[in-house]
Parts: C-alpha cells; structure tokens; sequence
C-alpha cells in the first residue's frame, strides 16, 4: 500500500467515525430525550415555569422540534458543518463563540501536561530498562503502580490541601488572579496558576507512558540489529540514543491518539478541581446547569479534535515507520 | 520468584494444569498477596458494614446538628458538613465500590469475550465490521457521552441510580479488551495444534471451547482485574463531579460533598479517597500477581 493511500484509508475511516458519534449525540438528546421537554418539565428559570399547551406547540416550532428526527438530524449536522452550533440556553450567546473562549486554556493545559509527561517518562523508562532487576528498576515499577492506583482526583485534593491550603504557595482556583497579579506580571501570574493543574494533568497519563517505554526499551534491546551494533564496537551511548531510543519512542507516537482521549476524562475532572476555565470545565458547567446546546457542541469540538489527533499520530507513525502501511 | 520459569516445589509436581500451576506461583507471591489483602479487607468491611460501624447510615439524628467535627476517638474519620460520620459512610462505600467494579467488569468481561472470539474466529468481513466498530468507539469521547447519557436519562427518570452509571461504564469500555482476545484468538488459530484439531475433524465448538477459549481467558482475566480497579475510579470521578444520587454512601459523591469545606474540614475528601486508592491498589496489585502468574516468560 503506498503511503498516499494509506493516508486515504484512514481519513475514509474517520468520516463514518464522525457521522456515527454526531447520530450518536443526536439521537441521545432527541429521541430519548427532548431538551425543551426536559427544561419545561423542571420549570425552567430561562422559560419562567410551565406553559400551556399552544406555548408548548409555539416552542417546538421556535426550535424546529416538529420536524421528523432524521430531518432534524441532517438540518443539524449541516449547520454544525458550517460553523453554527446553535445558541446557549444560559449565555444567549452563539455556542461556538463561547467554546472558542475557553478552548484555548484546554490546549495549553493538554500540551504542557504532554509535554511534561513524555520529558519525565522517557529518561526514567529508559533508565529503568537498561538497569532491569536493578533496585532502581524495582522503585520504578512501585512508582509505576503508584501512579495507576491513585486516583488523580483524590491526588489533586490533597494537593490542593498542602499547597494551597495549609502552605499558601500555590493558587487554588482559576487561571489568572482577581487583583494583585504575582509580581504585578500577567505571565507570570498565569504560569503560577499553571503549576498545579499541569502536574495533575500529567500525572493522569504518567504512570501508563512509562510503563510503555521501559517494556518497549526492554524488547527493543534484545533485538538482533542491536546486538549487532554492539559487535561492531559502537559506543553504548550511541547505540542507546541514536539507535534504540528512536525504536522505543516510536509506539508512544501511534499511541498519542488513546492518550489525547484518556486526558479528555482528565481534562473535565481536573478542570473542574481547579477552576481552570477550560472546555472540561465549560462541560460539567453547562451539563449541571442543563445548556445542553453548549454540552452537544463541546462534545462535536472534542470529537473533531480526537479525531485529527489520531489522523496526525497515523500520518506521523506512518512517516517514522513504512512498515505501517504495509498492512 | 520472579525469575525462574519454576520453583522448586513446582518440578515436584507434575501433570498440574495451568491454573493449578499458576496458583502456586501466585500464592508465593508476596506483593500479590498484599493486593488480596487490601481488597479482602474492602470485602470484609461490606459484608460487616453494619456490625463494624458505631452508627447506623442514617447518624445526624445521632450527631445531634453537629457538623465538620474534626476525627476524634467518638468520630474516627469526623463528622461531614451534612452532620454524618464519615467512618460509618466510608465503611458503607466499599459496598457500593465493589458493586460498581464487579457489574461493569463483568459486562464488559462478557462483550469482550464474545467480540473477540468472533471477530477473531470467524475472520473476514465480519471481523472487518466488528474491529471498525472498535475502532471507532476507542475514540469515541464516550466519557463525556457518558455524563450527557447520565444527565438526560436521570433528569427524564427522576433519579440517577449508580447501577446505571455501572452499566454504562461497562457498556462502554470494552473494545480495548476486545482487540486483545481478538489477537489472542487469531494468533491461536493459526497454530499448528488448531490446525491438528480441523485435520482431525474436531467440531468447531469443541475447538472454540476446549482449545481457544483456555489460551484467552487469563489474559482477559488479568486485563479485567485491573478494569475493575479502574472502573471503580471511573464511577468515583463521576459521582465526585456530581453526577450520583446523593444519598448513597459513595466515596465520589462524598468527596464532592467535601470540596466545598476542602481546605477546613479536609477529613470529609481525604478518608474517602485513601479507601478508594487501597481498593484500586489492591486490585492492581492481584493483576500484576496474576499476570506473572499466568505466564512466567512475559517480560515485565
């Protein structure tokens, strides 16, 4: 398979993907429930209460609601293809606006967790594969089930206690100060409010990565190519940097995809934790306050977004490595 | 013990099969036997939960309108903002910890099996369709699915019930689990002892049942034993962003109900949570034991 059409196979499985978790969303909020019944059943505030029936018939119209589901659903993923997710029940504001102002502290939230999580997990995978059995490798693997057993959430409180409560270093809430900047700086006052979240973000993903890249680096140094680089006297530090680093990070590349999902649970939560005005955040928000237009467009933006995430790591992996479109 | 292929005692023995085997390295294992520790403990305290607790569930009549009381020889863990002990609600937690885990790994346990032996045996377009399908749902959002379906299901029924939680997160978190019985499945199809069996003349079932399914179940099994850890984290981030029924004794929905008073009154988050780490803990614990278990070759 050449390298073009492998990029082809993989966008024509996309598209179905993105058809099928736009239906999915769909059919969730207008076949099993209807948003309007669902906010004019708990008297919603926004409505003032219950309406009689012409009032009733008046809003399913307003909406569009009485048009068969399959037309509504088309009418829908038109406009969401053209930008226009509709307007928030809350904020009478068009949805996409309100997504792209919080969308951006997401981003940077993610790469800086990712970041941090890959400049951390590969030196100590590595480290602990090439001294495996060692007392080293021994605290890695601990470290390692530390990682998966604690719950990020809980971890993220306590933090929140030491730091924020009982030392009064770090900030609690938000990503900016009231008043006061740090040092009257912005940046500065920004990055400060990073800290916490972006340890948090990175230790959800951390224990998982570096399990990866010492069983990767584990395997990979037994190879035949390796052995016989050694035979041939090449420096240990060459073979290891030049040689086998490049062959154990390369999964982690394909892998980037699942890890960009499994941060979106982290992501809401942590979000949520620190106040951090992100599309996680926006998400618990909007559901409790039941903005459901805002909670379906986040859920599209998130999909849009996990999809190129593994369309970049395909295309990436299948540049690193041919052998991947071979299949 | 981690090492040698086989101990001692284990030449000893002959014609054991693989779980007897597998028990015997298990039971040497001292790290795995803390993990059945931790979790038997959990197990205890759910049974007995009554028995152990000094107050029954419903304690503000006890507590006469105290509220946020730090842990004291009376009240262990403290009192919560809602005037409960939250010794007694944690202990009662384990129940519904164990619940949640076991409903939705056995779910996805059984979706797993049956996708992977089917997409895996039969092969073709039907492996085609079901691995798109799997595909597809590994990057489907299905988290924040999850909160939209728990949202609008609940609001509908009047209630959110942490069995539904579990069964969603069951219904949702199988495809992983069913590419590894898939690659499991093929790999053994391809074997020469199968391919003896189809020479023979052996019947598709017997071949499924008695040659296939045996090669896949342990590692299902010790990729379940840590699903359940993970999926009582799971339940207990969602009930923590509150989106429980607040009236079960659930260490998420305490923990959410702590938030608020986090930094004074910080015994309401913190017991919940250590109880709800030793539990996953303890289940990581037996996957890792059960996995060096099952197959002593594997490099860890």
């Amino acid at each position: 398979m050449s390298f073009r059409r492998f990029i082809f196979k993989r966008i024509m499985f996309l598209i179905p993907t993105f058809i099928g978790v736009t239906a999915a969303i769909f059919i969730v909020m207008n076949v099993v429930g209807n948003p309007i019944a669902i906010l004019l059943q708990r008297g919603h505030s926004a409505y003032g209460g219950y309406l009689y029936p012409e009032q009733f018939e008046r809003m399913k119209q307003l909406y569009g609601l009485d048009k068969p589901v399959w037309e509504r659903y088309f009418i829908w993923l038109f406009n969401i293809l053209h930008g226009e997710f509709g307007f928030s029940f809350f904020q009478g504001r068009d949805v996409l606006g309100i997504i792209l102002d919080y969308l951006p502290f997401t981003l940077e939230l993610q790469v800086l967790a990712l970041i941090e999580t890959l400049m951390i997990a590969i030196p100590m995978g590595v480290y602990a594969a090439l001294n495996q059995y060692s007392k080293v490798d021994f605290g890695f693997l601990f470290l390692v089930l530390l990682g998966a057993s604690l719950p990020f959430f809980w971890f993220a409180l306590l933090l929140l206690i030491l730091f924020s409560g009982y030392l009064g270093w770090l900030p609690s809430f938000g990503a900016f100060s009231l008043d006061n900047y740090l040092f009257g700086n912005v940046v500065l006052d920004h990055l400060w409010h990073l800290i916490l979240p972006v340890n948090v973000m990175c230790f959800v993903s951390l224990a998982y990565v570096m399990r990866v890249i010492r069983e990767n680096m584990l395997e990979i140094i037994k190879e035949d190519y390796i052995i016989a680089l050694k035979a041939l006297g090449l420096k240990n530090r060459v073979i290891i940097f030049k040689h086998a680093l490049r062959a154990a990070i390369l999964p982690i590349v394909a892998q980037l995809g699942p890890i960009l999902g499994s941060l979106v649970i982290g992501s809401s939560v942590v979000e949520t934790i620190f106040g951090w005005p992100g599309i996680g955040f926006l998400f618990v928000k909007s559901l409790l306050n039941m903005d459901f237009p805002v909670s379906m467009g986040i859920i599209v933006i998130y999909s849009i977004i996990v999809l190129a995430g593994n369309l970049i790591s395909d295309v990436l992996h299948a540049i690193i490595d041919r052998r991947v479109t071979l299949e | 013990m981690r090492f040698s292929l086989f101990s001692k005692k284990e030449k000893r023995q002959k014609g054991l099969g693989r779980w007897e085997l597998a028990w015997l390295r298990f039971k040497e294992n001292k790290f795995a036997l803390t993990g059945c520790f931790l979790v038997g403990i959990q197990c205890f305290f759910a049974i007995f939960a009554p028995i152990i607790t000094p107050y029954s569930l419903d304690s503000e009549w006890y507590t006469q309108g105290l509220i946020n009381v730090p842990p004291s020889l009376e009240h262990p863990f403290g009192i919560d903002k809602l005037g409960r002990d939250v010794f007694t609600w944690t202990i009662y937690g384990a129940r519904t910890a164990l619940y949640v885990g076991l409903l939705s790994t056995a779910i996805t346990f059984a979706i797993a099996l049956l996708v992977g032996l089917v997409s895996g045996y039969l092969g073709g377009l039907v492996d085609e369709i079901l691995m798109r399908f799997t595909d597809a749902l590994m990057i489907f959002p299905s988290y924040l699915f999850i909160l939209l379906l728990i949202k609008i299901l609940g609001e509908l029924a009047y209630g959110f019930s942490i069995t539904f939680i579990a069964i969603l997160i069951g219904l949702f978190g199988w495809p992983g689990d069913a590419r590894i019985v898939r690659g499991q499945v093929k790999m053994l199809k391809g074997m020469d002892f199968v391919e003896g069996c189809i020479a023979l003349g052996v019947s598709q079932t017997r071949i499924i049942f008695k040659h296939i399914l045996p090669g896949v179940i342990p590692i299902l099994v010790v990729s379940n034993m840590t699903g359940i850890g993970w999926r009582i984290m799971e339940v207990a981030s969602i009930t923590f962003l509150g989106f429980g029924d607040p009236t079960i004794c659930d260490w998420g929905a305490m923990m959410n109900l702590g938030r608020d008073v986090l930094i004074s009154a910080w015994w309401q988050t913190v017991f919940p949570g250590f109880f709800l780490f030793l539990t996953v803990l303890g289940f990581n614990m037996i996957a890792d034991g059960l996995a060096d278990a099952l197959n002593p070759r594997l490099v860890r």
